[in-house]
């Protein structure tokens, strides 16, 4: 499939496609695919409402629009930042698994959230389901920041370049964001369309949401530890 | 404190099993006068596109540039961009991390780019790009 994108990449004339399919080449990477693999368990967690994990889906990959567009902005601007550009890429890889490992362990209430403010906020947070969306904002935001080898070189090689010599400008980190979420949107709405086909043959599982909450958290501390592993 | 125990468990045993071989990297020096150099820079964490980019550069230079190599008209130097040395002197080809560079006089190519792009999904066009770039020099 990779290698479709990339042929299509090859004969793209056109910025905006160029820039959409690049962020689709991006989440199709093999670092890539393990802060994918948690933001589609992160997403179709809440299988029971399908509109509830496309409309996360959106809000996950407009988090992700608003990293890259922000990081682009200097280098739009015309700053000269190699430095930003080491860093980010050397030591996004390595915060991916420890950052991981810790959303994991609070989801599963491993650690308590120790201030009384923050419990609260919590708490409203999972109460109203339309507030609840903005961990899947925050996610999009910190996943974008992860960056590895791979998706580095798509950014700061490819994009960057790209967007200060187009007519489209801004617009364009906007497009590659757009096919970094795809792949996971898709995904998270077939585990969405899976579960509410299984879930009519489990009706009396009525902890299952508990129970989905409860996996989600053992992928991303087995994604978190197999990443932390890697780096030794 | 169980589950604590459970997580250090599993945290040793991962990195137990991920064992990786020693990384010898070489000293960073510009290339002689009239030699082509392909030079890798990396650091001791490596991703699965690195591995390709380096499994299809060696390959490349051993089938169809043996004999360069062997009279040292054509070198290959991988470089540990964790080393401060490395970093600095990397820094004179506006190299920050891992990159793929070919080199001969005054010209250098950065093939970081296409490296990245085609290793997995297309490996026969990074191959060929790759062969051609050095013929060119």
């Amino acid at each position: 499939m990779q290698e479709y994108f990339t042929n299509l990449l090859d004969q793209s004339a056109f910025p905006l496609w160029s820039a959409f399919l690049l962020g689709l080449i991006t989440s199709l990477g093999p670092c890539t695919l393990s802060t994918n693999i948690s933001a589609v368990a992160f997403i179709g967690k809440e299988a029971q409402c399908r509109r509830r994990v496309f409309l996360g889906g959106l809000v996950y990959t407009l988090g992700r629009a608003v990293t890259y567009f922000v990081v682009a902005l200097p280098f739009y601007f015309g700053a000269e930042l190699l430095n930003l550009t080491t860093f980010l890429t050397r030591y996004g890889e390595m915060l991916i698994g420890p950052l991981l490992i810790l959303v994991g362990v609070v989801m599963l209430d491993w650690i308590p959230i120790p201030f009384p403010t923050f419990s609260k906020l919590r708490s409203q947070l999972e109460a109203d389901p339309q507030k609840g969306l903005s961990s899947h904002f925050l996610l999009g935001v910190v996943f974008a920041l992860a960056f590895c080898s791979y998706s580095g070189v798509m950014y700061f090689g490819l994009l960057i370049p790209m967007t200060i010599q187009s007519s489209g400008g801004l617009l364009l980190p906007i497009a590659f964001a757009l096919g970094t979420g795809v792949s996971v949107v898709g995904f998270a709405a077939l585990i969405a369309f899976a579960f509410q086909a299984v879930n009519r043959w489990f009706l009396r599982i009525r902890q299952s949401e508990i129970w989905l909450r409860r996996l989600v958290a053992v992928v991303f501390i087995a994604i978190g530890i197999y990443q932390v592993g890697r780096l030794f | 404190m169980k589950k604590l125990l459970v997580l250090i468990f599993l945290f040793v045993g991962a990195t137990a099993c991920q064992q990786k071989p020693a990384f010898e990297a070489s000293r960073p020096v510009m290339p002689e006068a009239g030699q082509t150099a392909v030079y890798y820079f990396r650091t001791n964490f490596i991703c699965e596109t690195c591995e390709s980019i380096e499994g299809i550069v060696q390959d490349e230079l051993d089938t169809k540039f043996a004999d360069e190599l062997k009279s040292g008209k054509l070198v290959f130097k991988q470089f540990n961009l964790d080393e401060k040395e490395t970093a600095d002197f990397a820094l004179q080809f506006d190299v920050g991390f891992k990159s793929l560079l070919i080199l001969r006089g005054d010209t250098v190519i950065n093939l970081t780019n296409e490296a990245f792009l085609y290793a997995l999904p297309n490996p026969e066009k990074l191959r060929t790009l790759f062969a051609e770039t050095i013929n060119s020099l």
